[in-house]
């Protein structure tokens, strides 16, 4: 086997991505029939386990908008799917698949939850801000390793990513056991940030934050950033035409490692803001794989920020439906798990892919 | 340090080939996807679909054949499942990956959950014993024969179907001419359609033979030491397989090496756990199959690069 | 000529592709154990025309006569069967597998799943005895010169015992000895009752094998002759002589200072083999400068190098007398450099993005679009929008993605990008490739205003009437050569044609 024909080289990396942002950001349809078919497949789960569908699916599709407590904690699922989905948005429009946002995120959690506890003499917004910039660092500085690697020696980034994904979470966990650990709490988590910094809740007695706040604004300081300064327009054009953005004199290694840092820096000011609302302190599973769950929303919100922002919250409400749903009915929670699954599977898939190979066969010219 | 006899003896090198064989295996399914030009993300997944239906068929048939086929067939399973929206539907093979990925884990915790009321873990009260190779007891303080007592004893049968799963992946990969015939394929997939071959078809080949192999992968960490399915129990280990892959030139016996440097490095992480008197924190040690991965990988690439420009 | 039937007949061939007529209604007959040359520009259709033959492509209208019976070639494997066999230009073959390997993939010998080495290397061994075609069996093919690939791939089409093998271009990637030893390789096939057809560009070497030319032009055939019978005058003339169809009209030109100026330049394409090797000219100010020649014979290397995506192995570039060789792409815009590539949409353009962004690309800074690095929507749409009037791009709007407009307007913006900023040089490569007469048209006239403008015009094209209508100095590449340098308006089509052919050079002693 030769080297040559592992699709790592520049052309074809270029080609990979301008393929599959095409394929992705295809038919507007394609979101909606993905999500209308993996319902229907759950539908089908539903009636295999023996339960009632209607009365599963009401609580799953509607359970988050009978009561404010509900739509509450829906907009509170909803917060860390926005940064996680932002932050795989951000890489994949410059060329790279960012999965390791759940990493990004643990070290941007952990490194803000220590600068929440360390600097208490702060006022509180200030403390705040310091804290998002603490977590933004060290979540952008982590993905940027994976940026160099791919930049440098063409390390594929899906790989690299999940690997360092991996490193994160023990090296927290780490930190968490050994340095940093409250000997006070009862399992491994960090002392407490100071009150100063602990995000209010704005619907009170869910879960919903100020977080929330901070991550539209983010949402809206990201579509500023990719598409209202140079630097944005810089970045989209390395990620759907490489070639073009050589021709015009860009710096695409450069551009790449910048990409996946603030890629990396968005994911790290969602742990913030999860340190800082949820449990007020660091602690290991503070996260139920929002890194690939963000990924599912910003796939299929079409890989541009509003879209990401709607189907955070799509998303969001699926996962509460599904929590409601457990509750409620005796369908499992982990049937959106599935969904997940089927949607990022099918997210891609050509509609007729017979006639695309028909296509490419007959056409070629003298 | 004090305490490096401990780790360093033949205890070292039973949980050097433990460790190694689910890697080993995820690399040699990914071998044959790779030599036909597909860069398998999916491997993790199917694994872990392996290693859930490992279980639970086990634990419902308490059989050892009907586990093992369970895990291999469930495996095949999703990899038909990528085969078919990668290479039929034309679906992005990263995105595509991922999608199978998350969907194993959503099928296995939704199972847990469903099945076992208990969204962590099932750990069956009894399950049937799988093979173990076992040695005589007082080879273990004999000098070579004890070595071979620390590395061999105990090991499951999966162990050694890996080791010949090796050889067997050699000599199907190019003494054979189906061999031939994928590595054409990911190398000048034209030239194989002009000869009259469908590319297509051979790589969905490849992708199911991948699919057994994470089968096996999958039903040896489930069985090899404690019986039981914990959620995400892969842990990566199917992308460590894929890098070992990579590491190892896509060829069986490069990856066998390859797999044994990141077995290595599991094997060390696990037995330090247990070893007080060296002091390492367990978590630290658990990251350096990763990162020695990521090293190599790195490594691997720039040798390419020189190799390319050369 | 005798009356036995021809091996094979082609009435009324036509091919179309879209709106392109590739082939139009050809004739074409080869006599069985002839060697036949099926020549022409880029873009003839001769290779459409074989891959007919050859089952890859079907025909929209016409028949084939195989020995006067009618057939229907649907696929290589029955092309391969009624023992037609074509080596393309692009070899499919497998790196790592051996010669041997190669040859019988997909027919390997034993019945059983394991591989018989021995036999499939004796088989081939026996192949290439039969053939006098020396090669190594066991040889990886990777490791293989081009010539000897090349002789895998006739072995590999002549085990399916073919009577009739179609050559593409098969002299473009040989060397001069490997060349010879095709030419011997080739008339012991007809020695063996075999016939072949081969595609070529350069007459000069297939006067030295072919019994009769085809030449076709535009997807017609336009005559068939025996070699003696034409001199290389008609045969260029044949080729290359067409109705012009316009002839933009430019005013006298007033060169003026030397503005872009290449010094013994060098290189290779991107798999290692010689592209360019020691070229020089200059370009001056108010002048169009039209490098002609065969796709293929290191132009658009030539052009890679100037503009800065490729580095060269030798030579220099000045720009206005500042060293440009070391420098990056964005340091060569600075310096007063703007291209139109080749691939607009390779390169040219970002599809997805849209015209304002594809516009103002380079132009940021010097536009003053952006303030701090914050780009100003209300600037960049009013920019765009009287760049869009001012080039006549049609159908655009700044918002809209580049790829949404036609081949002609897209080529617009990509103008319009390089033009906005009043470069001293233009590099223009191939820019009215894939356009019709109109955009053409339009794309010329932009050419000549440039010129009249000062600019220095540097133009690469495949497209001899484009050369002859615009330049005012013409230079032929052939081989990564400069074979020939003349005044536009001394030139002519048939003149320039055999230097591109190869047939004459100005520097004939050259070493390959």
């Amino acid at each position: 086997m030769t080297r040559d024909s592992i699709p790592l080289d520049e052309e074809n990396t270029a080609a990979r991505f301008s393929g599959a942002l095409r394929s992705v950001g295809n038919a507007v349809l394609q979101p909606i029939m993905t999500i209308v078919f993996a319902l229907l497949i759950g539908v089908l789960v539903v009636v295999a386990i023996g339960q009632d569908p209607i009365a599963a699916y009401h609580a799953f599709l509607f359970g988050s908008f009978d009561n404010a407590l509900d739509f509450g904690n829906l907009l509170a699922k909803a917060t860390p799917l926005i940064t996680t989905g932002i932050c795989v948005m951000i890489a994949f429009r410059g060329g790279a698949f960012n999965i390791g946002g759940e990493g990004q995120m643990y070290l941007g959690a952990f490194w803000g939850a220590v600068a929440g506890f360390t600097f208490v003499s702060l006022p509180g917004p200030l403390l705040i801000v310091v804290i998002i910039l603490v977590a933004a660092v060290a979540g952008g500085l982590w993905a940027a390793i994976a940026g160099i690697l791919k930049a440098l020696w063409e390390v594929d980034e899906v790989v690299s990513t999940l690997l360092l994904n991996y490193v994160a979470m023990l090296l927290t966990q780490y930190l968490v056991d050994n340095q940093f650990k409250d000997v006070t709490a009862g399992a491994p988590m960090t002392t407490y940030v100071a009150n100063q910094a602990w995000l209010p809740q704005i619907l009170p007695p869910s879960a919903v934050t100020v977080g929330l706040l901070i991550a539209l604004a983010v949402a809206i300081g990201t579509w500023f950033l990719m598409f209202r300064t140079v630097w944005g327009a810089r970045v989209r054009a390395v990620g759907t035409n490489r070639r073009f953005a050589q021709a015009m004199g860009i710096d695409v290694r450069r551009v790449l490692i910048q990409t996946m840092f603030i890629s990396g820096a968005v994911a790290g000011i969602g742990g913030a803001i999860e340190v800082m609302g949820v449990e007020h302190r660091f602690y290991q599973s503070f996260s139920p794989g929002f890194g690939f769950l963000g990924l599912t929303a910003a796939l299929l919100g079409r890989l541009n920020p509003w879209g990401t922002l709607a189907m955070a919250f799509v998303y969001a409400a699926l996962l509460n439906g599904a929590a409601i749903m457990q509750i409620q009915t005796p369908v499992p929670n982990p049937l959106v798990n599935i969904l997940s699954g089927i949607i990022v599977v099918l997210m891609t898939a050509q509609a007729r892919p017979s006639i695309a190979r028909f296509l490419r066969r007959k056409g070629a010219a003298a | 340090m004090s305490g490096l006899p401990q780790l360093v003896n033949a205890d070292l090198l039973g949980a050097l080939l433990l460790y190694t064989t689910p890697i080993l295996l995820a690399a040699i399914g990914c071998v044959f996807t790779q030599q036909a030009n597909i860069l398998n993300i999916a491997m993790e997944g199917m694994m872990l679909t392996a290693a859930f239906f490992a279980i639970a068929v086990g634990a419902a048939t308490q059989s050892v054949p009907l586990a093992l086929a369970g895990a291999i067939l469930s495996a095949m399973l999703m990899s038909a499942i990528f085969a078919y929206v990668v290479l039929v539907l034309g679906a992005d093979v990263f995105v595509a990956g991922i999608g199978i990925n998350l969907l194993a884990d959503g099928v296995t915790v939704f199972l847990l959950e469903r099945l076992y009321k208990n969204e962590g873990s099932f750990t069956p009260d009894t399950f049937p014993t799988l093979w173990r190779l076992t040695l005589p007891a007082d080879w273990a303080n004999q000098p070579v024969l004890g070595l071979l007592y620390h590395m061999l004893n105990g090991q499951t049968v999966i162990v050694f179907t890996a080791l010949i799963l090796v050889v067997v992946s050699h000599i199907v990969l190019y003494r054979t001419k189906i061999g031939v015939h994928i590595r054409a394929t990911g190398e000048n997939p034209e030239a194989v359609e002009a000869a009259g071959l469908n590319p297509t078809t051979l790589k969905i080949i490849t992708v199911m033979i991948s699919g057994a192999c994470a089968g096996l992968g999958g039903a040896q960490l489930a069985m090899a030491t404690l019986n039981q399915f914990v959620r995400e129990m892969t842990n990566g280990v199917g992308f460590i397989g894929l890098s070992a892959e990579i590491f190892g030139n896509a060829t069986p016996f490069g990856t066998l090496i390859a797999s044994a440097v990141f077995g290595l490095a599991n094997a060390v992480a696990d037995r330090v756990q247990v070893i007080p008197a060296l002091n390492v924190s367990p978590d630290l040690v658990l990251m350096l199959p990763y990162v020695v991965t990521l090293i190599a990988l790195t490594f691997a690439m720039i040798q390419r690069r020189r190799g390319r420009i050369a | 000529m005798t009356t036995t039937t021809p091996l094979i007949e082609l009435k009324g061939i036509t091919k179309r592709f879209g709106n392109l007529v590739a082939d139009d209604h050809v004739d074409l007959s080869v006599a069985e154990g002839e060697i036949q040359a099926l020549v022409g520009e880029n873009g003839a259709g001769k290779t459409t025309l074989m891959n007919i033959v050859f089952g890859l492509l079907h025909p929209d209208e016409g028949e084939i006569l195989l020995r006067g019976k009618p057939v229907t070639i649907r696929s290589p494997l029955a092309a391969a069967r009624l023992g037609i066999g074509m080596v393309h230009q692009h070899f499919k073959l497998v790196p790592s597998l051996t010669a041997a390997e190669n040859i019988f993939l997909g027919r390997e010998p034993g019945k059983g799943i394991m591989v018989q080495g021995a036999d499939t290397v004796r088989m081939a061994a026996e192949l290439a005895e039969r053939y006098q075609l020396e090669i190594d069996p066991r040889a990886r093919v990777r490791f293989l010169s081009v010539g000897q690939q090349q002789r895998v791939e006739i072995l590999k089409a002549l085990s399916y015992d073919a009577h009739l093998l179609i050559l593409d271009e098969p002299t473009a990637v040989l060397t001069p000895q490997e060349t010879e030893e095709l030419f011997h390789v080739v008339r012991e096939l007809r020695a063996r009752g075999k016939t072949v057809i081969f595609i070529t560009h350069k007459l000069n070497e297939v006067r030295a094998v072919a019994d009769r030319f085809s030449v076709m032009r535009d997807g017609k055939l336009v005559a068939t002759v025996a070699t003696g019978e034409a001199t290389e005058a008609d045969i260029a003339r044949m080729m290359v002589g067409r109705d012009v169809l316009f002839r933009v009209t430019k005013p006298e030109g007033t060169p003026g200072r030397t503005v872009l100026q290449v010094h013994g330049l060098s290189g290779l394409r991107v798999d290692g083999t010689p592209a360019v090797r020691d070229v020089s000219f200059e370009v001056h100010a108010g002048e169009i400068v039209g490098i002609a020649g065969v796709e293929g014979n290191g132009q658009s290397e030539l052009a890679e190098f100037i503009c800065g995506l490729r580095p060269p192995t030798e030579g220099r570039i000045d720009i206005d007398g500042v060293d440009v060789t070391r420098q990056s792409v964005v340091e060569r815009r600075s310096a007063g450099l703007a291209f139109v590539a080749e691939d607009r949409m390779d390169r040219g353009v970002s599809p997805s993005m849209s015209i304002a962004e594809n516009l103002a690309a380079p132009h940021y800074r010097r536009a003053g679009l952006a303030t701090r690095g914050i780009v100003s929507p209300g600037r960049l749409r009013r920019w765009a929008r009287s760049l869009i009037r001012q080039f006549d791009i049609r159908n655009a709007q700044p918002a809209t993605p580049a790829q949404s407009l036609s081949g002609g307007n897209i080529q617009k913006v990509v103008l319009a990008r390089e033009l906005t900023s009043e470069p001293k040089v233009l590099l223009a490569a191939q820019p009215s490739r894939g356009l019709d007469v109109g955009a053409t048209e339009s794309v010329h006239r932009t050419l000549i205003e440039q010129r009249s403008e000062g600019r220095a015009v540097l133009l690469v094209s495949s497209e001899l009437s484009e050369i002859l209508s615009l330049s005012d100095r013409i230079l032929v590449m052939y081989r990564g050569r400069v074979v020939h340098e003349t005044a536009g308006r001394d030139a002519t089509d048939e003149g320039l044609g055999l230097y591109m052919m190869g047939l004459k050079s100005d520097h004939p002693g050259e070493s390959r």
